[in-house]
Order: structure tokens, then C-alpha cells, then sequence
């Protein structure tokens, strides 16, 4: 219970913060002044606003954003200010501060993924080959794999060497061909699933089959070349472009606009966490 | 003759895959080039590299792998093509989706500086900043200071090391940035919330055909500069590039050939289908 409670806490703070970052400005607004830059110096910053002279004393608190030329702001330190430039400063409400250190904290996090998954991996074949559990040999090529792949993985980048050879040997004439086999297979299954799969059994299906077609057509040079001698809005490109240009656009639209809707219910779910069902409802 | 009809809808399916097999490789065999049809959203892409300005650079997000390579190796070797011939300055990294990204980006560059652009120079006309995980989070530190991403390159020098990376003293954070092109088989639609629509920066795609209706609505709203969809947009970059069919020799412009009988295949193959379910039915009727 108390592991819950405690991962329920740690959840809902992380995420309040990133709201409040969000939501709350980097500067208190009614102590925030923006205007032109006059001058600065070590102690006073002087900007011209709505066409008076304010000057500002410089304390450690004080924050400023440089606005760019699109007007989006740019944290600066003070002393980086010049003249002419267009700038707002302020007494930091501090939140803003830190999100360079929790971006760093999540995106560490997110790389611990990595180090699990290899350690969940690792757990999973020495289990097999430990109990001698059918195709055992095949957890031992795991570890093969992954120690060659780490070693190889040292010669990324180097000139020379042997490491470079591994590097080569494992990367162009393993992964790179392997890979792109396996997804190569997709064209075969998909030839055949759209052949014993697609049937006009309904108007709906004949209008899904028309616009798939003209898509296909209209994605190669043939689709160019059968219909080239018609008005160009009878092309098979041009056609292609309208159907994916607007009616997939505005489908596409509504879907992620319910999508979205629905994510932001997730999402506050998984915040406040409320999600049941999976491991949410187990005791930890 | 209903009868036979019908059995068009129980084809084997190893012929299918027969069929397939040669339509893709029959290309490799005897050469061919198709003339192609360029679309707005490839045309928009090439026609804001034209225009970028000589202090800016491009970043060009490359995260793709041997899965994808069909249809983005094409992608970014157009684009690279473009960025040399015009000398713009590129940045090369690989945002959360795969480490291999720049692995392969460098592949694509070493065969075009080869065969192509021999004079130019890494860390001068281009520097390769390696993986970089962390989604959104990372995004958002490129665009305010890229040096709080990355410390070093994919080559372990330092991002300061004026000597070696001259480009990079010039580029601080997402100002310096005419255009981020990211490259994979579906690219993260964060950067259009997280850069462009937080610092203007433009954004354009390079994806797989099949992910492409996902972000044709980005063009229409003008938060993609441009996209290239599959080998087709690699193909009609091509031939942005080279007005002249002959000249033109990029992956793009070899792979649209067995895309397109491919497509014919698959085309035939249905429409045999349905021949023999609709003889079917009529037989049973």
C-alpha cells in the first residue's frame, strides 16, 4: 500500500509541476516590465516602455527574455542585453528555472528503459538455458548477439582498426541486410491479404476500393503516364492529391480530434492515478 | 466460363508472391527510369531549401534504420544533395526513435561526398551529433541550447572545439535553425507543438507512404513547410534536382520503379478477386 500511495505521489507532483510550468509565467506578470532595451550595467538595466525610461535595479531574483525576431522568447542573462533589443524582465516565479533539470531527469529515466529491457532480456535467456527449456541454444545466441553487438558498437565512428571491421561486419552485412528482409516482407503480405481480403460487398466498399485505387495510380509514374492526355483534374495524380490533400484530411481530423479528447481523459487518469485494470490494481 | 471466373478469387497465394517478386525485381535487372509527377508537398519542401539564407542551418532529424531504409535512405540523400549543392550547412541527429539513425545518415553522406561532392568537409559543411533520447524534453533543449543536449559529436568532439567543428560555433540554439527535416518511418509530431509552434521554427517530414495521411493535414495548415511521402517524394525530389531523366541516379528515382509495378500487381490481384467473387455470386443466384 505504501508503495502505491508512494508511486501515486511521486506521479501526481511530476506532472503538476510540468502544468504549472505550463500554465504559470517564467516572470511575476504585474512586477514584469517589457520594452526596448537603452542600456545596461552592472547594476541597473534601463528599458523604454510605452515611450518613458524605467530603470531596474538588478537583483539575483531578476530573470529576462530576449523576444526573437518570429517574437518568441529567449532566456538571456541580463549582461547579454544590447541596446535595441526587445526584451520583458522580471522577478522569476522559479518554476521555469529547473525544467532544463527535469527534462534532464526524464530523459535520463527514459534511458534507464533501455538498461531494464536488457536486463529483463538477460534474466528471461539465462533462465532457459539454465532449466535446458526447448531451443535453449537460441537464448545462447542471444548473448552472443549482444556482446558481439556491444563490441561492434565501439567502432562507430573510428577511422580504423578492427573495431571499425566489427563495426562493419555487424552493421552492414547483419543488421542492414536482416532487417530490411524482415520488413520486406510486408509488400508479399500485403499483396495477398489485399487480394483475398478486399471485396466490393457494399456501395461503402466500392467507393474505399475507387479511392484506393486512384491513390495507388496516382502515387506512381504509370498513374501519370494512363491519364496525362485528360484535363488536369481528370488526372490520376491530381485525384490522388484531392482525396489524400482533403477528404483523408478532414477524416483524419475528426479521428484525432476524438482521439486527443479521449487522450486528455487518459492522461488525467493516468496523472491522478485512477486507472484500473493491469498491474494499476495489484498491490506492489 | 462462370465456373472458371470463380476461381479467380482461390489463386494460390504463392503465385501472388511470385508475381510480386518479379514485379519488384525485374527493375534491378533491366534499367529503367520513369519520369514522375511532382506534388505541391515535395515541390514546397525543395523551394524552401532554395530560399534559405546563407547564415542559417539546417537540421535534418535521421532516425530511421534498416527497417525503413526502402523509403528514407531516398529521402535524406535528396535533400543532402540539395544542402551540398547549395552549400547550406546541415546538422545531422537522431531524436528518440532509433540510435542507429545516424549510423545510417552517415552511410548516405559518405557515398555523396564520394561520388559527388568530394570537396566537402565534415565538421565545416556538415557535423553528425549522434542519439539523443528523451522525445519532447529533448526537443525543447535543442531549441533553447543545443550545447545541454549534446557535449560532444558522434565523433567525441567537443561541441566547443572551434578547430574541428567550425560550424558548430556558430550555431547556439533553435535561432540558428532555418529548418528542422525529420526522416523516419513515422516522425514525431512533437515538433510541431514543441518547436514550431513555441519558436516559428519550420518544420518539414520525410515519411513512409502507408504513415503519410496522417500529416497531410500539417501541410494544409501550413505547420509543415513540406513533406516527402515514401519513394515517390524521394523520386519527385529527384527530379527537382535533375530536370534531365538521365541524370538522375538517386534511390528514389531505382526504387519507384518496382513501387510502381508493385502497385500494378497488387492493382491486377484485387481486381481478379473481385472478378471471381462476383462470378461466384452469380453462379450461387
Amino acid at each position: 500500500m505504501t508503495k502505491r500511495r508512494f508511486i501515486a505521489l511521486v506521479t501526481f507532483l511530476a506532472g503538476l509541476y510540468y502544468f504549472l510550468e505550463f500554465v504559470v509565467p517564467p516572470t511575476v506578470p504585474w512586477r514584469t516590465l517589457r520594452g526596448e532595451v537603452v542600456s545596461v550595467s552592472d547594476t541597473t538595466l534601463t528599458l523604454l516602455v510605452d515611450g518613458a525610461e524605467r530603470q531596474v535595479t538588478l537583483l539575483p531574483n531578476l530573470i529576462a527574455y530576449r523576444e526573437r525576431p518570429n517574437g518568441a522568447p529567449e532566456r538571456v542573462e541580463i549582461q547579454q542585453l544590447r541596446p535595441g533589443d526587445r526584451a520583458s524582465v522580471g522577478p522569476s516565479t522559479y518554476l521555469s528555472d529547473y525544467i532544463t533539470s527535469v527534462n534532464n531527469f526524464f530523459i535520463v529515466l527514459g534511458s534507464m528503459a533501455w538498461g531494464m529491457g536488457l536486463i529483463s532480456l538477460a534474466m528471461v535467456h539465462s533462465g532457459n538455458i539454465r532449466r535446458r527449456r526447448p531451443e535453449w541454444y537460441g537464448s545462447v545466441l542471444f548473448f552472443i548477439a549482444v556482446a558481439g553487438g556491444m563490441v561492434a558498437g565501439l567502432g562507430y565512428g573510428r577511422e580504423s582498426g578492427w573495431l571499425k571491421e566489427a563495426n562493419d561486419v555487424v552493421f552492414n552485412y547483419l543488421l542492414r541486410p536482416m532487417s530490411s528482409t524482415v520488413f520486406s516482407l510486408l509488400a508479399f503480405h500485403m499483396a495477398t491479404a489485399s487480394y483475398r481480403a478486399f471485396r466490393i460487398k457494399s456501395g461503402e466498399a466500392a467507393l474505399m476500393m475507387a479511392s484506393a485505387f486512384v491513390v495507388m495510380l496516382g502515387q506512381i509514374p504509370i498513374g501519370m503516364w494512363l491519364t496525362h492526355g485528360l484535363p488536369s483534374f481528370l488526372q490520376l495524380p491530381v485525384m490522388a492529391q484531392w482525396v489524400l490533400y482533403i477528404a483523408n484530411s478532414a477524416a483524419v481530423r475528426g479521428m484525432w480530434f476524438g482521439m486527443m479528447v479521449g487522450a486528455i481523459a487518459v492522461g488525467l487518469r493516468f496523472w491522478l492515478s485512477l486507472e484500473r485494470g493491469a498491474f494499476f490494481d495489484r498491490e506492489l | 466460363m462462370a465456373e472458371w471466373l470463380s476461381k479467380l478469387q482461390t489463386i494460390d497465394r504463392r503465385w501472388i508472391y511470385l508475381s510480386i517478386w518479379i514485379a519488384c525485381a525485374l527493375p534491378f535487372v533491366v534499367n529503367i527510369k520513369l519520369p514522375v509527377y511532382v506534388s505541391p508537398e515535395t515541390r514546397r519542401l525543395y523551394d524552401f531549401i532554395e530560399q534559405c539564407p546563407p547564415d542559417k542551418v539546417v537540421m535534418v532529424d535521421s532516425a530511421w534504420d534498416a527497417g525503413s531504409q526502402g523509403e528514407n535512405w531516398g529521402q535524406v540523400e535528396v535533400v543532402f544533395e540539395h544542402l551540398f549543392r547549395k552549400r547550406i550547412p546541415f546538422i545531422v541527429t537522431a531524436v528518440e526513435v532509433t540510435p542507429l539513425g545516424p549510423q545510417f545518415a552517415d552511410k548516405v553522406i559518405e557515398k555523396l561526398v564520394r561520388e559527388k561532392f568530394p570537396d566537402r568537409k565534415y565538421g565545416v559543411d556538415w557535423v553528425n551529433l549522434g542519439y539523443t533520447k528523451g522525445g519532447w524534453q529533448a526537443m525543447q533543449q535543442i531549441a533553447k541550447d543545443i550545447r545541454q543536449q549534446y557535449r560532444k559529436d558522434s565523433r567525441g568532439y567537443s561541441l566547443d572545439d572551434a578547430e574541428k567543428l567550425p560550424l558548430m560555433q556558430r550555431v547556439r540554439n533553435i535561432e540558428d535553425i532555418y529548418l528542422i527535416y525529420s526522416v523516419t518511418y513515422s516522425p514525431l509530431e512533437d515538433w510541431i507543438p514543441f518547436v514550431h509552434g513555441m519558436y516559428g521554427t519550420p518544420i518539414a517530414f520525410g515519411c513512409a507512404g502507408i504513415q503519410s495521411t496522417t500529416y497531410y493535414r500539417y501541410l494544409l495548415s501550413r505547420q509543415l513547410v513540406g513533406m516527402l511521402v515514401g519513394v515517390r517524394g524521394a523520386a519527385e525530389y529527384d527530379a527537382l534536382l535533375h530536370p534531365d531523366l538521365r541524370d538522375r541516379n538517386s534511390m528514389g528515382t531505382k526504387l519507384i520503379v518496382p513501387q510502381a509495378f508493385g502497385h500494378l500487381v497488387i492493382i491486377v490481384a484485387v481486381v481478379l478477386g473481385n472478378v471471381g467473387y462476383f462470378a461466384a455470386r452469380r453462379r450461387r443466384s
